[in-house]
């Protein structure tokens, strides 16, 4: 029972890396540069460590990633009408609603996708949307939830629903707690929480380069939404504590990155040139 | 005569223009110095006594130009051996800038024994094996000096690539200061040893080194003695000496080749040997053991600390609590290979790989100290490239900020220097 245990712990992490993958593969259209651009997330998973339970930390990442590669599959520029459609509306609302069911954080996630394209295309043609991304699956999950609150006496008390709901599982403390020697983790913990901090201004010029690109906006603001979670919900600063603060951080630069040593987002070019023909979609 | 005059206070003047103009100068150190005396002095002022610190207070009293007999061990009295301990533990430099901050304050001697690391820490606080406020203070104090010069070096540095002062402030604070790590006894600023003056003195190196890139026997000189300077401080300063023999090797032409590392190399040999006297006066084979040792000790201590739990980590442990920054490599990577035909990239990167590469290698333990070298060197590579794409966006579209007459040209004033670097 353990062992099968385990190793859904681990199938959840490898398919979230495979759906990062692909979403990555989507955003760079090279598969080669997709594996790039998740493994560092690959190698900052410990598997070695051998987890009894599949919690909301691992399956929230899995659920992100899904809705990461649903984002930019309907943002992409020869896809636009994708999202339209009374089939698209309802298969939305299903997958919502199971998102939600299994992670309930990622109700946050699917408000930044509604207020994405509110500010995009209109408040009125994302009213749809909102519907089926948001109304739906976070009606379903209070409907749920309602009757044990009803019970508890704390059908008002914001506190208690945003800990049962979505303050949960952003970081990964029961997995990542098992890694390595103590000290390691209190070097990791005590001196390392914030190293990542000055690195962030110079990456903040390439995601800057970056801005024209189709996939700019869907990827940055799902690292945004990862990151922001992580401090506000988690108050987690810490890197290899959290899947999802490292998916939030890595891979929006890393596939900026990527995006620029392939030679389309060098500084010279964009200085002078204009933007490629897909980007200039937007 | 004019032109002796000018010749003659040419040197001068480059080093006026490094601070030029004066007010934002004034500003910018005001604006160093005030945060990093708020972040590092109040730490200093009441961190407790460590292990080390009475050793080291000790080894700086001794004569670090050992005045024994340089004979076979076995022929010393117990003070002897002491001292040839303290000699081949450290090189000296760290030494002598104790001796002269203590004996400054009239401390001539420690009257307390040395920290027993076998016993518990508590045993040796009981048996008063700690260093007095009075005494760690001023080292301390010096080792915050070294820090800040180091800081203000870092600052000079990215401000010859970047040319704004305000990102070079900002990048030289966030190579020294993590406002996010734990303040314990073995940072670099804190720790009474060598690792500030080692900071100190490698950035140094990367400073001089940067001012004067072309391939010239003058710098080769002047990089090696600063070298020779960091090598006289800690054995890991020499790894900066490596990059430099390379940096030589792969831009000169000719028999410059060989003769401009081998000068690097005979300058700071000859700083190393004079500040390490311990070397002299016992011919070859008493070199060759004072350098035997000096090693050997390193693998001594490396043994001892290993065997505690405290001290045992994988590799992949060590080298990622040392440099966790690992994990963004590709966005890393296409910062730093925009700017890899510039003399100010070519100049860092070779400053900076080899203590990076070596240290991760050699390294069996997170220490903060331990790891200071190893982060200075990769966030000053990294600060370099990444605030020189930023500033350079920021030229690029002028309604983001004041357009920088230096950044139109890749590296700025350092890339007119890259057509002289190989000229020899």
């Amino acid at each position: 029972m353990v062992d099968a245990m385990m190793s859904t712990s681990h199938l959840a992490t490898a398919g979230t890396l495979g759906v990062l993958m692909l979403a990555a593969w989507t955003a760079l259209g090279n598969p080669f540069e997709a594996v790039l651009a998740a493994a560092p997330v690959a190698l900052l998973v410990p598997w070695s460590v051998r987890l009894a339970a599949l919690d909301r930390g691992l399956v929230f990442p899995f659920c992100a990633a899904v809705i990461w590669l649903v984002w930019l599959s309907m943002d992409r520029p020869r896809e636009k009408r994708l999202a339209e459609g009374v089939a698209f509306h309802a298969l939305a609302a299903l997958g919502g609603t199971i998102a939600v069911v299994f992670s309930p954080q990622s109700i946050v996630l699917l408000a930044a996708v509604t207020l994405y394209y509110a500010v995009k295309r209109g408040l009125c043609k994302a009213l749809p949307l909102a519907l089926t991304l948001v109304v739906i699956p976070a009606g379903y999950e209070f409907s749920t939830l309602a009757p044990s609150a009803f019970e508890q006496g704390r059908i008002l008390d914001m506190s208690w629903w945003l800990d049962t709901t979505i303050g949960q599982g952003w970081d990964m403390a029961a997995w990542f707690q098992s890694v390595g020697g103590g000290t390691y983790r209190r070097v990791q913990t005590d001196m390392n929480m914030l190293f990542y901090l000055p690195l962030l201004v110079p990456f903040a010029a390439i995601a800057y380069e970056c801005r024209s690109r189709w996939w700019f906006a869907p990827t940055f603001l799902w690292g945004g939404v990862l990151v922001g979670g992580n401090i506000v919900f988690a108050g987690n600063l810490y890197l290899q504590r959290s899947l999802a603060l490292q998916m939030g951080l890595l891979l929006p630069f890393t596939i900026a990155a990527l995006d620029r040593l392939r030679g389309e987002g060098t500084l010279g070019a964009h200085a002078s040139s204009q933007p490629p023909a897909a980007a200039r979609q937007h | 005569m004019a032109n002796l005059t000018a010749l003659a206070t040419a040197p001068a003047r480059r080093f006026a223009a490094v601070f030029s103009p004066p007010s934002r100068t004034v500003l910018a150190l005001a604006v160093i110095c005030f945060v990093a005396a708020a972040h590092f002095v109040p730490h200093l002022l009441t961190a407790s006594s460590g292990p080390d610190d009475v050793t080291w207070a000790k080894r700086s009293l001794e004569p670090w130009w050992f005045g024994e007999p340089r004979l076979i061990g076995e022929q010393w009295t117990a003070l002897g051996h002491r001292r040839y301990y303290y000699c081949v533990h450290h090189p000296s430099l760290a030494r002598i800038v104790y001796r002269w901050t203590l004996r400054s304050a009239g401390v001539t001697s420690l009257p307390m024994e040395e920290w027993d690391y076998e016993a518990d820490s508590a045993a040796n606080v009981a048996m008063g094996r700690v260093l007095p406020y009075a005494i760690r203070t001023p080292l301390r104090m010096v080792n915050f000096s070294f820090y800040l010069a180091a800081i203000i070096l870092a600052y000079l540095g990215l401000n010859a690539v970047v040319h704004n002062r305000a990102l070079a402030v900002f990048g030289a604070l966030a190579v020294f200061i993590d406002p996010g790590a734990a303040r314990g006894l073995n940072d670099a600023v804190t720790y009474i040893g060598a690792d500030s003056a080692l900071a100190f003195l490698t950035m140094l190196s990367w400073f001089v080194w940067l001012k004067s890139p072309q391939c010239s026997l003058r710098n080769a000189v002047l990089v090696g003695f600063v070298c020779g300077l960091a090598a006289a401080t800690k054995v890991n300063g020499s790894f900066v000496l490596l990059g430099a023999l390379g940096y030589y090797a792969a831009f000169s032409r000719g028999w410059n080749r060989l003769a401009l590392p081998l000068a690097a190399l005979a300058a700071a040999a000859g700083v190393f040997l004079a500040l390490n006297p311990v070397y002299f006066g016992g011919g070859f084979g008493w070199a060759a053991k004072v350098f035997r040792d000096t090693i050997r000790v390193m693998f001594y201590l490396r043994e001892v600390t290993t065997v505690t739990a405290w001290g045992s980590y994988t590799r992949f442990e060590v080298i990622m609590a040392t440099l966790p920054h690992l994990f963004f490599v590709v966005p890393v990577l296409a910062i730093c290979a925009q700017w890899r035909r510039d003399v100010w990239f070519r100049v860092t990167a070779f400053w900076a790989v080899p203590p990076i590469v070596l240290n991760l290698c050699l390294v069996y333990m997170y220490m903060s100290r331990y790891a200071t070298p190893v982060r200075t060197g990769f966030l000053v590579l990294f600060m370099s490239a990444g605030l020189k794409a930023f500033q350079t966006i920021r030229s690029a579209h002028p309604g983001a900020g004041t357009r920088n007459p230096h950044a139109g040209s890749a590296g700025g004033g350092l890339s007119a220097a890259a057509e002289g670097c190989c000229d020899g």
